[in-house]
This record gives C-alpha cells, sequence and structure tokens, in this order.
C-alpha cells in the first residue's frame, strides 16, 4: 500500500531534535493565510483534533492529520514534508531553529491511487 | 495612546504566543493568520473562557460579467487592472484576487488585453520607482508558491502567463516570481488553497447561477470583486457572495470604516470599523428602580 505522506531525511533529523526537547511530537496540516499550507508540528496532544480533522498517516513515528474539508481537495495528492531555512509565522515547534517544515505535493500516480493507505477519522 | 496601553511582545509562538493566548490576564485574543493556528488560539482563549476574532485568510473571486467589456473605454481599463490586482502580492496579501471568474462570452477579448498587462509587470529593485513587483517575503514563501506551480500544471492547469521564478540580474538570489496566470477548474487545489504569491487562477462562467455556485465553492470567504456595468446586477449578485468583502468595480481599496473580516473559515468578527470595538467592550446594562416600594410578590 502506498503512504498519502512521506518524509525526508533532513525533515527526520529535524524531528528527532525537537522529540529530544519536547517528548512525543503531531502535525496538522493547515490552511489558509500568512503559514497556510505548510505543517505544524506540535508536542502530541497540543492540538485538538476532532471529527472534522482526518488522520492521514505517520511520520517519522508522529501522526500527521489535515482537516477535512481539505482532505477534500489534497485526497488526490502525495505530500512530502521536508524542511527549509526560514522564518515561519505561527507556532509551530521548529520554527525558533530557523527552519521551516514544508509540504512538497504531487499528484498520486492511477497505480498508488489504486492502493493507498485508508485514512481515519480523529480521535484525539 | 496613553502610555501601557501598546505592547509589543516579540517571540516565537511556543514561548510567545502560547503564553499570551492562555494566560488569564489577557481579555480578549486577535489572530491573523492561517487556519491551524487559529483553532490553537480558540482552544487556549477556552481554556479562559475569553473571546476571539479570527482573520485567516481567504481564496477570493473576482468576478467579470460581460459588460465590463461592452465598450473599450476607461471602465474596462480599470477592470482590466482589477484583473492584474492578484499580483500586487509578495506572500503577505490575504484578499489577493486569486481566482477569477470571466463571463465566457468575453474571454477571448478580456483575457487578451489582461495577459498583455500582466506581460508589462516590471520586477526589480523595491528601491526603484519604476519597479511594479519585488520578491516575495521570505524563502519558505517562495518555495511554497513553487511548489504550487508545479501542482497547478500537474493538475491540468494552462499556464497563460509566468508559471516559474523570475529572474532579475540585480539580485540572482531574490525570491522573485512571474506574476503567474493559470486557466483550469476550481475543483483543482490551485483554485481551493491560499497560494499567498503573486498567481491567479482563471475559469469561466456561462451566467450568474454558475458564477455564483463558482464564487462561493470554498472553504473561505474574505474578499471577493463583482465587476459590471449594470448596477441591479451588481447588487443582487454582491448580496449572494459569502463573503466579508465585496469590492464593487473596484479591488483592494481599504478606505477606514469599512468593515473587513470573513465568513467561513476566513475568520471570525470584524475589523477597521467602529463595531470593532465592540469585541474588545463588555455590554454592561445597569437596571435601576426608582420605586421605593417592594414589588409585592413575597
Amino acid at each position: 500500500m502506498y503512504a498519502r505522506v512521506d518524509v525526508t531525511d533532513e525533515a527526520c533529523r529535524v524531528i528527532d531534535q525537537l522529540r529530544e526537547a519536547h517528548g512525543p511530537l503531531m502535525f496538522h496540516q493547515s490552511g489558509g493565510c500568512c503559514d497556510g499550507s505548510s505543517p505544524m508540528c506540535f508536542q502530541d496532544g497540543e492540538f485538538r483534533v476532532g471529527a472534522s480533522d482526518v488522520l492521514i498517516g505517520e511520520i517519522h513515528g508522529c501522526r500527521f492529520y489535515i482537516s477535512r474539508g481539505q482532505f477534500e481537495h489534497w485526497q488526490d495528492t502525495h505530500l512530502t514534508i521536508d524542511v527549509t531555512p526560514g522564518r515561519g509565522a505561527s507556532f509551530s515547534l521548529e520554527i525558533p531553529l530557523g527552519v521551516r517544515f514544508v509540504t512538497k505535493s504531487r499528484l498520486f500516480t492511477e497505480e498508488e491511487k489504486q492502493d493507498l493507505v485508508p485514512v481515519s477519522s480523529c480521535s484525539s | 495612546m496613553p502610555p501601557g496601553v501598546i505592547n509589543i511582545v516579540n517571540g516565537f509562538g511556543p514561548e510567545a504566543g502560547k503564553p499570551l493566548a492562555s494566560s488569564p490576564r489577557i481579555g480578549k485574543i486577535a489572530f491573523t493568520g492561517e487556519t491551524t493556528t487559529g483553532r490553537l488560539i480558540m482552544q487556549y482563549a477556552s481554556e479562559n473562557i475569553i473571546p476571539v476574532t479570527l482573520e485567516l485568510g481567504g481564496k477570493s473571486p473576482n468576478i467579470f460579467f460581460e459588460s465590463v467589456a461592452a465598450k473599450n473605454d476607461e471602465f474596462l481599463n480599470k477592470a482590466i487592472e482589477g484583473f492584474v490586482m492578484f499580483a500586487l502580492n509578495q506572500g503577505e496579501v490575504c484578499t489577493c484576487p486569486s481566482r477569477a471568474l470571466i463571463q465566457e462570452s468575453i474571454y477571448d477579448q478580456f483575457m487578451d488585453m489582461a495577459l498583455d498587462r500582466v506581460a508589462a509587470i516590471k520586477m526589480g529593485s523595491p528601491l526603484d520607482t519604476s519597479t511594479m513587483m519585488g520578491a516575495q517575503a521570505s524563502n519558505d514563501q517562495f518555495e511554497k508558491i513553487c511548489n504550487y506551480l508545479d501542482i497547478g500544471r500537474a493538475e491540468g492547469a494552462e499556464v497563460l502567463a509566468g508559471g516559474k521564478p523570475a529572474r532579475v540580474d540585480e539580485f540572482p538570489d531574490g525570491y522573485y516570481i512571474e506574476p503567474t496566470v493559470f486557466l483550469g477548474n476550481n475543483k483543482m487545489r490551485v483554485f481551493q488553497e491560499e497560494i499567498f504569491g503573486p498567481v491567479v487562477s482563471v475559469t469561466t462562467f456561462k451566467d450568474e447561477d454558475e458564477a455564483m455556485e463558482i464564487a462561493n465553492d470554498t472553504l473561505y470567504g474574505l474578499g471577493s470583486g463583482v465587476w459590471s456595468r449594470d448596477v441591479h446586477q451588481v447588487h443582487q449578485f454582491a448580496g449572494g457572495i459569502e463573503a466579508g468583502r465585496v469590492w464593487v468595480n473596484c479591488y483592494h481599496l481599504y478606505p477606514a470604516h469599512a468593515s473587513f473580516g470573513g465568513y467561513k473559515q476566513s475568520g471570525i468578527g470584524r475589523e477597521t470599523h467602529k463595531m470593532m470595538l465592540d469585541h474588545y467592550r463588555h455590554t454592561k446594562n445597569i437596571l435601576t428602580s426608582y420605586d421605593k416600594n417592594a414589588m409585592g410578590f413575597f
């Protein structure tokens, strides 16, 4: 089965660094202004997910969520979580390190579409 | 302003934003940003039961009815400029008219003129007064926009202008992006997500019903533009758009006392109008009796 979300080695290293400082982590994909379209990294449980969110996978041991409304438009795209130098404008934990997680998207191939990891509704 | 009324606290989200948002000393929070942090702020505010106002961006439709092209005059010229207002975005314009809806009957004529105007945009040094568009605000913004340019193409949107980073000789490492015009349909990601850069996604509509359906088929509802020579049409149409600001025969004007804020996931509350003060005040009712006599119940 094909994953909906993957992570680069470089992003894994940042996740390790953050996990050491903050403990278990989670991700929520944002939308809208400013840092919108970027993935947000929080201490696990810091951000309350609910029935309007979808769990689309796990990256390097962290659950990755997106809001259901946004998932409607994102469901045909594969996401790769990468990291880039920069200064985001949100509460995401990596920002003080001078780097920002970014979401890179590409369309799923027809083959992948037939065999995607199922998404699940959230339990926080 | 008396001393102490405005205090600026700089810092990162986890160390400054969160303690502020969850402090019992705070009576009200306003936040401008994106949806995940907006939800997080609401969550923190709920711990102290304090009110929140939010401005979380948009994917604003800019709608051009056929009457704009009925004459080749100064108003048509203004409408073309209104279309090109998408290029006024260096990664910081929430109300960017990033979806252009053009009536089918005028599409060819309108787009010919609009693309000429896009091609005339001069990029360069922000200190040169003839520069019309500078670089994007940050590296992460630049990369995000580039990724959307790839997604748009992959989803089958046609690139009518731009579509890649721009090279400005004076600043070879500058975060410049060519003003980009995509042609596609409203279900594509480039029509549904705030790219936050000089990118517009164009589609056509047959009639008012279809225009309204497309305009409101979005998670957001911050800005919008309606262009027509028919005053009845604009008035009626503006009423149906689910957005906090409808610019009629203009775009990107922000006069004081014009309320500003969003429908749907664009947020809660209104700013830049006197009503904004109500978000920061309590309504108190002091009910005094001038009658010395008991009510007579007990």
